[in-house]
């Protein structure tokens, strides 16, 4: 198992290769010169050239490209911004912890009610608990997060003055954050949930399970549930992905100085090297929680686990197809 | 199946009657069809609507701003006296058309390398599949938002970036049908008898493995909505004044506190057309593949 | 079968499946009686109702598609089908066991099999969990698995393997009666010698009873003290392996053995029963066999048929005993 992670991690290092290539290309093609917009339109040609040259803009894109990867990845150092002139690495490193806070949070609300919900209605086909946790799950997944938010904050903020609408400071700042980003997470879950459980509640063993005369709490959670794990988990490693990339959108909303907030921040003002460092932390984090959710694979299905050791011998390709 | 007497017939009979089977069980599900309907009538309205809105959705009329409700506007009016409810009707182009129009182009173009791809395998097949690894390795909103800010705002361009992220995802998909089928002996006895391989890939493989792609594609319609809509939202998608959904939520929000229905009307169009969308997906997987019903 | 040692009786059981608004006849008024330390062969073709019956007296059938319209489980003298759900949880598993036809997916693939032994023995016992994984670990060794293999898999055993686990863990609480639905179709031909070999040695070591489904006549010849034969949810012909074995009288039965091919004669076409077994959502008026019963009458196609008494004392369901002669169906 140990070789099998550690393999899977070597195998992000051209992922977040591929990341860094990628965005830093992709932002690198937009039109404008960074060097007029730091300095302003009353800026002297000599000043531009003098500014691009320190940026490095006059050198040739694979050079810039290579001497960013050179920085990030030896030194950690995502460069300057454009706007403050401060390092990058820094300002989001500070900025971290909140973001991080608010997606784990998010996350567990995500898997523990979404399953919670799924199982309700999987063991309930048909009847009104399934009706009401699919109902739910369904104007979940329909409702955009952003909007969400605006009617939470209307609701405990606007009307009843409970929880604070926007801002940072104590865990009340972030209840109203945390619902409006897990509820599409929520509601996914709760769906491949059910139907996860509806497909194993059919087979054999469960029918064994019964028949030893457990009781019906034992026969789901000991014995549908681990079986109905798998595809759940990956729709949860899918909505992970959405509760890190809605952090942006939740964070604006909130004004919660988080990363989301400072990539956005980054775009508005046209400050690129930012928005390039942001990408790729949350890539970063991204494909850790990807690796993560298949560990928990094996964690909870043996056979994946003998598949993923019985894999040491195979070419690495094969682990990432898994 | 009377049709297929007729020996040329025979294979579009076949087609047809599976349809017409999708068709059937989708008009038995309750909830597919209620999610049909309003899609429809939303298109309809969608067609029709510089006919039918009682005002100019750009219409501004300062001493009028900012009332609430009435039997004159419907849903009241914003911050510069414009009709809400015009507004929202008039919007349902934009975003109907963003689902729309962006999940053909994703499907498209997805599906055509996904089964090209997918048919050749080997080293190609192998090289892009770790592209696609690197793009998929990042949260999909945020590749989306990236190709947003390279492409710049405005309508055409949030339409081509919501479009362009999804390939991959698609073109996964398909690969993984087409592999499936690639295995199939129908395809050996293809092969043996000479047929071209873009015709064995584009008659034989392709219209077996296409079903999934349909189902994923009603179900991307909805997923777009609200990407663009939030995309939007943050001011990189389709920007102000036009009456997009998410753009008139971006522009009410600091209304939020006094005005609430400003923020309340273009939210409830979203989520009801997102809703029906999804009854509507879901009512599709379950006609296309009976076995996945309970 | 003289019905006073009887403790497991089954009266008139009527089950119907629903689905698409179906409505399929799966036992139509079965009764049979099991004495203390017998075994009951219940022999039928596929989906004549056989699995449904064991399902029945467990009470695990799936609920939202099977009702059971009528008729009484007497477990000394209790009847299980009106049991509270909380009683019958003590029953299931301590006294009466199951095992399934299919050994590959009746074990949970993602529990140790060790604990899958301990689970019934500690839910049944007040006992440690410790006492119980050690019991668990004997059970094991008694179907002749290494204690050792305890923390492994489903996976990682093979198929007479599996069952052999399945088997221990019916066992685990000694029950009175054990259902053994098809126990060794799945297997190969070599193991399924061994593995009815060992149920019939635990049985016989603790005083089991047995009800054995099967399709294997020849399964019912070596395990079986008493036989049932199944015709689309009916008993056709029932008593000792001895009686119906030698003088068959139902139609059906004879039929049954008709299609055996002998080894002694050299045979060179096998004798199926014409026809296939009826639609159980539109059975035949009469008797259900009626359509490919070469002897019937007018008398077979109208009412229900009742048990007669055959001339060496047991039960078969025939209105025309008198023209079947026995064996006489040969083709």
């Amino acid at each position: 198992m140990a070789r099998y992670i550690g393999k899977r991690l070597l195998w992000m290092i051209p992922i977040i290769v591929g990341i860094v290539v990628l965005i830093f290309t992709l932002l690198h093609i937009i039109p404008g010169d960074p060097a007029r917009m730091i300095l302003g339109v009353t800026a002297t040609p000599e000043q531009l050239a003098a500014l691009r040259h320190n940026l490095g803009l006059d050198q040739p894109f694979l050079v810039q490209l290579g001497t960013y990867m050179k920085n990030l990845f030896f030194h950690l150092d995502m460069g300057l911004s454009y706007v403050t002139q401060t390092p990058i690495a820094q300002a989001i490193w500070s900025r971290l912890p909140r973001t991080m806070g608010l997606g784990l949070i998010s996350m567990i609300i995500s898997f523990v009610l979404g399953v919670l919900l799924g199982i309700l209605a999987g063991t309930h086909q048909n009847r009104w608990q399934d009706n009401l946790s699919m109902i739910i799950a369904l104007i979940g997944v329909s409702m955009p997060a952003f909007w969400l938010a605006l009617m939470l904050v209307l609701l405990f903020s606007v009307k009843l003055g409970w929880l604070p609408a926007s801002g940072m400071g104590g865990i009340q700042y972030y209840i109203l954050p945390a619902i409006a980003n897990s509820l599409g997470g929520v509601a996914g879950i709760a769906r491949q949930t059910r139907s996860s459980i509806l497909e194993v509640i059919r087979s054999d063993y469960v029918t064994t399970a019964r028949s030893k005369g457990l009781t019906e709490h034992e026969v789901v959670y000991k014995h549908i549930l681990p079986n109905a794990l798998i595809p759940i988990i990956t729709v949860a490693g899918g909505s992970f992905a959405a509760v890190f990339g809605g952090s942006v959108i939740i964070e604006t909303v909130f004004s919660i100085d988080g990363i989301g907030l400072y990539m956005m921040s980054g775009i508005t003002s046209r400050d690129y090297p930012v928005v390039q460092g942001c990408v790729v932390l949350l890539g970063v984090i991204f494909s850790l929680c990807m690796l993560l959710v298949d560990i928990a694979y094996a964690y909870v299905d043996p056979r994946i686990k003998a598949q993923y050791e019985g894999e040491s011998k195979k070419k690495i390709k094969g682990v990432a197809k898994a | 199946m009377t049709a297929s007497a007729i020996p040329g017939k025979k294979v579009k009979a076949k087609k047809n009657s599976q349809f017409l089977e999708v068709l059937k069980r989708l008009s038995k599900s309750k909830t597919a069809t209620i999610g049909l309907i309003i899609i429809v009538i939303e298109i309809i309205l969608a067609i029709l609507a510089p006919l039918i809105i009682p005002y100019d959705p750009n219409a501004i009329d300062i001493l009028g701003k900012l009332t609430g409700p009435s039997a004159q506007h419907w849903f009241g009016t914003d911050e510069l006296g414009r009709d809400i409810f015009s507004r929202i009707l008039y919007g349902s182009r934009y975003s109907l058309s963003i689902g729309i129009f962006g999940t053909l182009i994703t499907t498209i173009i997805g599906t055509f390398i996904g089964a090209i791809v997918g048919y050749y395998g080997g080293t190609f097949d192998n090289i892009f599949m770790r592209i696609l690894d690197v793009v998929q390795a990042m949260p999909p909103i945020l590749f989306t938002i990236v190709i947003a800010t390279a492409l710049g705002s405005g309508f055409q361009n949030t339409l081509l970036a919501l479009a362009v992220s999804g390939i991959p995802g698609a073109v996964r998909l398909v690969r993984g049908s087409v592999l499936g089928i690639r295995k199939m002996e129908y395809l050996e006895s293809a092969e043996s008898i000479n047929c071209p391989k873009m015709r064995t890939i584009f008659v034989h493989v392709l219209p077996n493995a296409i079903s999934p792609s349909i189902v994923a594609a009603s179900m991307n319609v909805a997923s777009l909505i609200l990407t663009a809509a939030g995309l939007s939202f943050i001011g990189l998608g389709v920007q102000a004044p036009t009456p997009e959904w998410g753009a008139m939520l971006s522009a009410s929000r600091n209304y939020i506190r006094d005005y609430p229905y400003m923020v309340l009307f273009p939210g409830l169009a979203i989520a009801v057309t997102v809703l029906a969308l999804n009854l509507l997906g879901d009512g599709l997987r379950d006609a296309m593949d009976p076995k996945l019903k309970d | 079968m003289s019905n006073n040692q009887a403790f497991l009786s089954i009266k008139d059981l009527v089950v119907e499946y629903t689905s698409d608004g179906q409505i399929v006849q799966a036992v139509n008024g079965v009764s049979f009686d099991l004495q203390k330390g017998r075994t009951i062969g219940l022999v039928g073709e596929t989906g004549a109702g056989k699995t449904t019956i064991a399902k029945t007296i467990m009470r695990i059938l799936p609920d939202r598609a099977a009702h059971i319209r009528g008729g009484q489980v007497l477990l000394d003298g209790k009847d299980l089908l009106t049991t509270s759900e909380e009683e019958m949880r003590k029953v299931r598993g301590d006294k009466i066991s199951m095992v399934f036809q299919d050994p590959m997916t009746a074990l949970n693939p993602t529990m140790r099999v060790g604990d899958q032994i301990a689970e019934v023995i500690i839910h049944h016992n007040d006992i440690s969990q410790a006492e119980s994984e050690k019991r668990a670990g004997q059970m094991l060794e008694m179907v002749g698995i290494p204690a050792g293999r305890y923390r492994e898999y489903p996976h990682q055993f093979s198929g007479g393997m599996k069952q052999r686990v399945v088997i221990a863990m019916a066992l685990a609480c000694t029950p009175d009666i054990l259902l053994a639905d098809e126990p060794t179709t799945a297997l190969d031909v070599t193991i399924q010698a061994q593995v009815l070999d060992m149920i019939n040695d635990l049985k016989q070591k603790n005083n089991t009873s047995m009800i054995l489904i099967t399709h294997d006549l020849g399964v019912v010849a070596q395990v079986c003290d008493d036989v049932a034969v199944i015709y689309a949810g009916q008993i056709v012909e029932r008593g000792s392996k001895e009686q119906v074995f030698d003088h068959p009288h139902h139609p059906y039965t004879i039929g049954l053995f008709g299609a055996i091919p002998s080894m002694n004669v050299d045979e060179e076409y096998l004798h199926p029963i014409d026809g296939l077994p009826p639609d159980p959502s539109n059975l035949p008026k009469g008797c259900p066999f009626n359509p490919r019963c070469p002897y019937a009458t007018d008398a077979c196609r109208k009412g229900a048929i009742g048990e007669v008494q055959t001339p060496d004392g047991h039960w078969c369901r025939c209105v025309n005993l008198d023209q079947v002669k026995e064996g006489a169906i040969k083709s």
